[in-house]
């Protein structure tokens, strides 16, 4: 049995286990598979200035200071835009989320990353039920572990059951006629597989 | 670079603006005590001639062949390639090499499928996808309208793109179709290709669908174009 989380709805605390909902276990997935001439797979490798090759593995990142030390993950710690030192914000295993109702819109306009489903006990599916009759949205701060820098989350449900959506909230600009684009775009879109989108 | 698309409006008629991404930079960054934020650099830790499998001296190094190897890798550090290993590096160019790491020249493709389960479903020629939005492509108003409250929860709204007017006459046509969506309280369909097919935005890239949202007040507009490629399902 995995961990339960704990929601705060309302005034009353839910529990439920939560499971990653992949993609790739809704619609498949595949991969593009590359082959020499003698028919045997290939690898992809780094080739650096032009003749040294260094298979799949052969680089790293590193960390390093001003002066060219090796700095550990763990020395970091967070600091927001004003420069001033932030505080971590818990993993929601480890708490009470409280889930705060807010508007369809505000979930509409979110940019979503990651999606969990909840497995709720066969005695509990009832108390959550009673939360979401109107289509109702609660928003809570999500982090999977302990870490400086939580995301919005948002509890839904539909026919087959309840859902995190997990990304950012975002705040879209109203243009008037004065506000011509002149601006420059824009990044290339890469999603995880390339299967047919079957979804209608 | 300015990217532009051309979209009807539900008169048929399409004129070409702009659009934009829309996304939230992180509000916190990670630095030093005092502040300083470090370098992320690119390092080498081994090379061609320093793999496992070179240094034992097979492909496919048995059990035994490991055992034995171990003993000599403690006592003369044989897989440090002292000439290479930590050097920061920067931008490298990616090739496909053989299983002896050998650059190869003629490729061939092909594409597996693989079901939810992992099995392999089928073994194909990759189907290549070409953008259906730019050039001479235009986003087919579908008339499907779709009520807000029965989409939010049925399929994962994950991108957004902010559409923009490029003069006074787009102004007027993007904030009509705003109203429009507004009124209607309701999301559109928009299509690629024919009007009935997923938006594809770069070639080679992925399909997604794409549903339109506006809304307005006073003498301003926001129209949206939210991507999706999935919807809520559970897994079993």
């Amino acid at each position: 049995m995995g961990r339960k989380v704990s929601f705060k709805i309302e005034g009353s605390l839910l529990e439920s286990e939560i499971v990653k909902v992949d993609r790739t276990k809704l619609y498949g997935t595949s991969e593009k598979i590359v082959y020499d001439t003698n028919k045997e797979e290939c690898v992809l490798s780094d080739l650096y200035e032009g003749s040294i090759i260094l298979p799949r593995g052969s680089v790293g990142q590193v960390l390093i200071d001003e002066n060219g030390n090796s700095v550990s993950r763990s020395e970091l710690i967070g600091f927001n835009l004003q420069g001033e030192k932030v505080e971590k914000v818990p993993s929601i295993f480890s708490i009470e989320n409280n889930c705060k109702k807010v508007e369809m819109d505000d979930f509409i306009s979110s940019s979503i990353k990651s999606i969990y489903q909840l497995v709720i006990d066969e005695d509990q599916i009832e108390s959550w039920k009673k939360y979401f009759t109107k289509d109702e949205v609660y928003l809570f701060e999500f982090n999977y572990r302990e870490d400086y820098e939580g995301d919005d989350a948002f509890l839904i449900s539909n026919e087959e059951g309840f859902f995190i959506s997990v990304g950012k909230s975002n705040e879209f600009e109203y243009l008037e006629l004065s506000n011509i684009s002149v601006e420059d775009t824009d990044e290339d879109i890469e999603i995880e597989d390339d299967l047919d989108f079957s979804m209608f | 670079m300015i990217r532009y698309i051309k979209i009807e409006d539900e008169n048929k008629r399409d004129a070409e603006i702009t659009f934009k991404s829309v996304t939230q930079k992180n509000t916190v960054y990670l630095a030093l005590e005092n502040g300083e934020k470090p370098i992320n650099k690119k390092v080498i830790k081994s090379s061609k001639d320093f793999t496992l499998e070179n240094l034992i001296g097979k492909t496919e190094p048995s059990q035994e062949d490991y055992d034995s190897f171990s003993e000599k890798l403690i006592s003369e550090d044989k897989e440090i390639d002292f000439e290479l290993f930590g050097k920061f590096i920067d931008k490298t160019d990616r090739i496909y090499t053989d299983k002896n790491l050998n650059p190869v020249y003629n490729v061939e493709l092909t594409e597996k499928v693989f079901d939810t389960d992992r099995n392999l479903k089928e073994e194909r020629v990759p189907n290549y996808l070409y953008s259906n939005i730019s050039g001479e492509s235009v986003l087919k108003w579908t008339g499907k309208y779709i009520p807000k409250n029965k989409l939010y929860n049925k399929v994962v709204l994950s991108s957004k793109y902010q559409i923009k007017h490029i003069n006074g006459l787009t102004f007027d046509f993007l904030f009509n179709i705003s109203k429009t969506l507004q009124d209607k309280n309701s999301f559109m369909i928009l299509g690629g290709g024919k009007g009935n097919e997923p938006l594809i935005f770069n070639d080679g890239g992925k399909p997604y669908r794409g549903f339109l949202e506006g809304k307005v007040n006073d003498n301003s507009y926001c129209l949206i174009l939210h991507l999706s490629n999935q919807e809520y399902k559970t897994i079993s």
